[in-house]
């Protein structure tokens, strides 16, 4: 062989060579890319995910939170309706006491409390039957007591005892086992107690 | 022959430089791709997700609340001025009865 043939030969056989390590690095290169490719694109699909669940979670949560802070101003706002209508009816209940006791304490001109407690003792006595009487009142009523006790008869004493009520009388055998009790304070409370439906309707019925 | 041999030889080293070069840079390819996907999954995992509705369920409470301080207002009204009418009517209930 010719040196002029050896060295054609062997520049073919390099070229050969470093062409198939080329096409080699080319391929290994190129599914490296594409491998690259994937995973930055399986990241976007991932990160799309998380956002989406982050979003998702963060709606119902603000759902909840909406729902709650609004059942909050609803109770609160019914609260202050509430508290309205108390602070009405407890004015009401303090204009009635304040309206008894003027007129227990004889300011009212269109009441006779002479009258009233006496109707009252007679109740009282209707209900105690027959035997000795006492009534117990204001220590201001003492005398009043006196004059209705005169008035009743003479079985119809005054208890030397005084009640802290705003008007009325409570009615005692003599004995103490049976009393009947005819208070301002005693009827007020009992008509509240039966009557509150009607008064509630009266006072904020239509409102 | 032995020049023949040798040019073959330095054509195999240098193939496998270039195979190996090639495997270095595929691997660096390959790293900086998961080094890119970790950045967007923790930026995914930070991105601020607001809502402006806070705004509106405040307005939202503060207008139920001002309509309740209103018909409070309105109620607690008239209902003293019909107090007025039915003091007289309860006080004869409850001193003479019904």
């Amino acid at each position: 062989m010719s040196e002029v043939t050896e060295t054609a030969d062997s520049q073919a056989i390099v070229i050969a060579i470093l062409k198939v390590a080329e096409d080699r690095a080319g391929a290994i290169l190129g599914e490296a890319r594409r491998r690259a490719r994937e995973i930055v694109e399986s990241a976007k699909k991932e990160a799309e995910q998380i956002v989406r669940a982050r979003r998702e979670r963060v709606e119902r949560e603000m759902k909840e939170e909406i729902a709650r802070r609004r059942s909050a101003a609803e109770v609160e706002a019914n609260q202050r309706i509430l508290r309205a209508k108390k602070e009405v009816i407890d004015n009401l209940i303090r204009i009635l006491q304040e309206r008894l006791q003027s007129i227990a304490d004889g300011e009212d001109p269109n009441w006779n409390y002479h009258e009233i407690l006496r109707g009252y003792c007679l109740e009282g006595i209707k209900a105690l039957g027959e035997g000795e009487i006492y009534l117990i009142g204001r220590e201001k009523d003492r005398e009043l007591l006196e004059k209705i006790a005169r008035e009743l008869g003479a079985n119809v004493k005054v208890d030397p005892r005084s009640l802290p009520i705003i008007g009325g009388v409570v009615l005692r055998d003599s004995r103490d086992e049976r009393r009947y009790y005819n208070t301002f304070d005693g009827r007020l409370r009992d008509y509240l107690e039966r009557k509150m439906p009607y008064i509630v309707e009266r006072i904020f019925g239509g409102i | 022959m032995p020049r023949l041999v040798e040019a073959i030889m330095e054509a195999e080293k240098e193939a496998s430089r270039i195979v190996e070069s090639a495997q270095e840079e595929a691997k660096r390819i390959i790293e900086s791709a998961e080094e890119e996907a970790k950045r967007i999954i923790e930026e995914a995992k930070k991105i601020p997700i607001e809502f402006t509705v806070i705004e509106e369920i405040t307005k939202d409470e503060e207008r139920l609340l001002n309509e309740a301080s209103k018909k409070s207002e309105e109620l607690r009204k008239r209902a003293m001025e019909r107090i007025e009418k039915v003091v007289d009517e309860i006080l004869r209930e409850v001193i003479y009865g019904e």
